[in-house]
């Protein structure tokens, strides 16, 4: 019994027993059959993943945090990219619970009803990460974006900045770039009602070339004192436009990211952005998405919080 | 198995795809005897004539690495055309973690299985060797291949990069990155640079061990001071990858270096960042959606002729002279 729930990865034996059994095991060339298990209990020991791209160190971060709980408790995890694609989406998930999975995680709360509806009446565990949601399909962790947005504006009042513009990708690509605009947007109106927020967006893979075309389209017809941006990448993109329209950040125009990737604080000036806890929330699902697979309940819905971090690229307006 | 259970072929079939129109008394029944007669249960039991699953299994490294994000993007975009599916494990570097991945995917009869380099556990490899599915090993071009090799050998192209390099004027070379412990990729790398250096009788021992596989910016900075304070003779830098790049160059920028005039920098990988920094960092293009592109046509062509001998499909690579070695010597 104790060398079964060692090759499950059941907690309850310790890390050296588990050690020992795993290694005997390996010596016999036992190999549990997952496909066995999951007919005795519905339930293997695979983990499926769905994240939008690749091309975002921070979809990366999050599994990175959940990495090292799956694999001590003993699960393997396979990752599919829907490249922001609802169908590659579903049609991920019939494959993953035509293999009976432990779990699945899923980006976002943003899903088709094709989706749903594939989803409802499975009793596969299911937390949603990145976004949070009143109404999860079962489980969420995430960080409130639409706040998020607000965080960032209201700091940006603080300083005294009138004129906000925003760049990002097309509208409904990335539902949560759209809620932190959003939020943007709610603060800004209720500080001065007559100044709406400027808005370019550019359909593009590259976050750079987001960033840098959407600033030079947006100094084409505006002339904002602070400029939001999808994250950090595309900040960067931005910073190397206004170098090229010789606007000097921050005397010129302030420059607001999103993440606190890497990349924020090796740049020179550092840039001004919001902190979102990647690890934790990897983490956090993880051990979450574990105690419902063995039955324990858990919260419904985890929203982290996130934080300011004041960089360079923002600086106090003069009245 | 129909037999055993009693019922027809048919039943069988559709018991598997959890049909209702069977029902439970009948599918528990053929379950069992699924049970007793070892039958593997797999997705692929919705098919039990052909065995197609329709999914080929890919892993890579790493998940934060634009360079396999493109590969593995333009592999599913083929894939697709032949109505293939990708399934990704990502394996952090760790041979063990592959090992693990490679066990679990093969327990579910993907059509092909697609692996990043040449260097896998013992196990991994016996695993691979018995698969009976087309295994492909990308990004890289061993000398002595055990299995199908879609890439090009990373060793030869920093060795060729290097070269061209030196004669453009640059002698006092160092390189960070590709220590024992990190990918073998970076290792070869590494390699194919002191080859280059000793090929040319310039001096090999300006190296920078990184203790990570997956360095990132902030750590290369640090790379990048420890060889200033190590090697005060070095005037080109040469990074294992152009994150490390990037961060030697930020080093560089804090610390007042100018670059290229004082000190020249070099990637490799052409990241998207390489093309954004100011000044734009030399660095060597490795193709990866070409790899990515290959890889898919070799599966195709495998599917149709499983028997084949061993293939090996050459990627190019491009050497991007940009700002950062562009010296006056």
């Amino acid at each position: 019994m104790t060398a079964s729930r060692a090759l499950r990865g059941i907690e309850g034996v310790s890390e050296k027993k588990r050690k020992e059994i795993q290694s005997v095991a390996r010596k016999l060339g036992y190999r549990p059959n997952s496909n066995a298990r999951s007919l005795a209990t519905t339930q293997s020991d695979l983990i499926g993943i769905s994240i939008p791209t690749l091309f975002n160190n921070v979809f990366s971060e999050i599994i990175d945090g959940m990495r090292q709980t799956f694999q001590q408790a003993g699960y393997a995890s396979v990752i599919d990219t829907t490249e922001y694609d609802p169908k590659a989406e579903l049609a991920w998930v019939e494959r993953m619970l035509s293999w009976r999975p432990a779990g699945l995680i899923l980006t976002g709360t943003t899903h088709s009803s094709e989706l749903q509806e594939a989803l409802k009446g499975t009793k596969v565990p299911i937390i949603e990460i990145w976004d949070t949601t009143n109404t999860p399909i079962d489980t969420c962790v995430g960080i409130d974006h639409f706040s998020a947005g607000q965080r960032a504006a209201d700091h940006a009042l603080s300083l005294g900045y009138k004129s906000p513009a925003f760049v990002g990708v097309p509208e409904g690509r990335d539902p949560r770039a759209d809620a932190r605009l959003s939020g943007v947007q709610s603060r800004f109106a209720q500080s001065q009602p007559s100044q709406s927020v400027h808005i370019a967006r550019i359909m593009d893979r590259n976050n750079f070339v987001v960033g840098h075309s959407g600033t030079l389209d947006l100094f084409e017809r505006a002339n904002p004192d602070i400029i939001f941006y999808l994250n950090d990448h595309v900040a960067f993109g931005g910073m190397t436009a206004c170098a090229k329209l010789s606007k000097s950040v921050p005397d010129d125009v302030g420059i607001f990211g999103f993440n606190s990737l890497d990349l924020a604080h090796v740049l020179e000036p550092s840039l001004t952005t919001i902190r979102t806890p990647r690890r934790m929330m990897g983490l956090t699902a993880a051990r979450n998405l574990l105690a419902r697979i063995h039955g324990a309940k858990t919260e419904r819905v985890t929203v982290l919080p996130v934080e300011l971090v004041e960089g360079q690229t923002t600086r106090l307006q003069q009245s | 198995m129909a037999q055993k259970a009693g019922v027809s072929p048919m039943t069988v079939s559709r018991a598997f795809k959890e049909d209702a129109s069977v029902n439970k008394e009948t599918r528990h029944k053929i379950l069992k005897a699924a049970d007793e007669l070892g039958y593997v249960f797999d997705s692929t039991a919705s098919n039990l004539r052909s065995q197609k699953s329709g999914f080929v299994a890919v892993t890579i490294p790493s998940l934060n690495n634009s360079n396999f994000a493109d590969t593995v993007t333009a592999l599913s975009d083929e894939l697709a055309e032949q109505n293939l599916q990708p399934l990704l494990g990502y394996t952090n570097y760790s041979l063990e973690k592959e090992e693990e991945l490679i066990e679990q995917f093969l327990k579910r009869r993907p059509e092909a299985m697609v692996v990043t380099g040449h260097r896998h556990s013992k196990r991994a490899h016996r695993l691979l060797e018995k698969a009976k599915i087309p295994v492909i090993e990308m990004w890289d071009q061993p000398s002595s291949p055990t299995a199908h090799s879609v890439g090009f050998s990373n060793s030869a192209a920093m060795r060729d990069f290097t070269a061209q390099l030196i004669k453009l004027g640059h002698t006092e070379l160092a390189f960070i990155g590709g220590g024992p412990d990190s990918d073998t990729r970076a290792q070869d790398r590494r390699n194919g640079f002191l080859e280059a250096v000793s090929d040319h009788g310039l001096d090999p021992s300006r190296l920078i061990n990184t203790s990570s596989t997956n360095l990132s910016i902030r750590e290369s900075q640090d790379a990048m001071a420890e060889l200033m304070a190590q090697f005060k003779g070095a005037k080109t830098i040469l990074c294992a990858s152009d994150l490390y790049a990037f961060g030697a160059l930020s080093f560089c920028q804090r610390a007042s270096i100018e670059v290229p005039e004082t000190m020249a920098i070099a990637g490799f990988g052409a990241f998207e960042i390489a093309a954004c920094a100011c000044p734009t960092i030399t660095t060597v293009d490795a193709k990866p959606h070409e790899i990515g592109q290959k890889t898919a046509s070799l599966i195709s062509a495998l599917r149709n002729n499983p028997t084949s001998d061993l293939q090996s499909t050459n990627t190019p690579y491009q050497i991007l002279m940009r700002e950062t070695t562009n010296t006056r010597f």
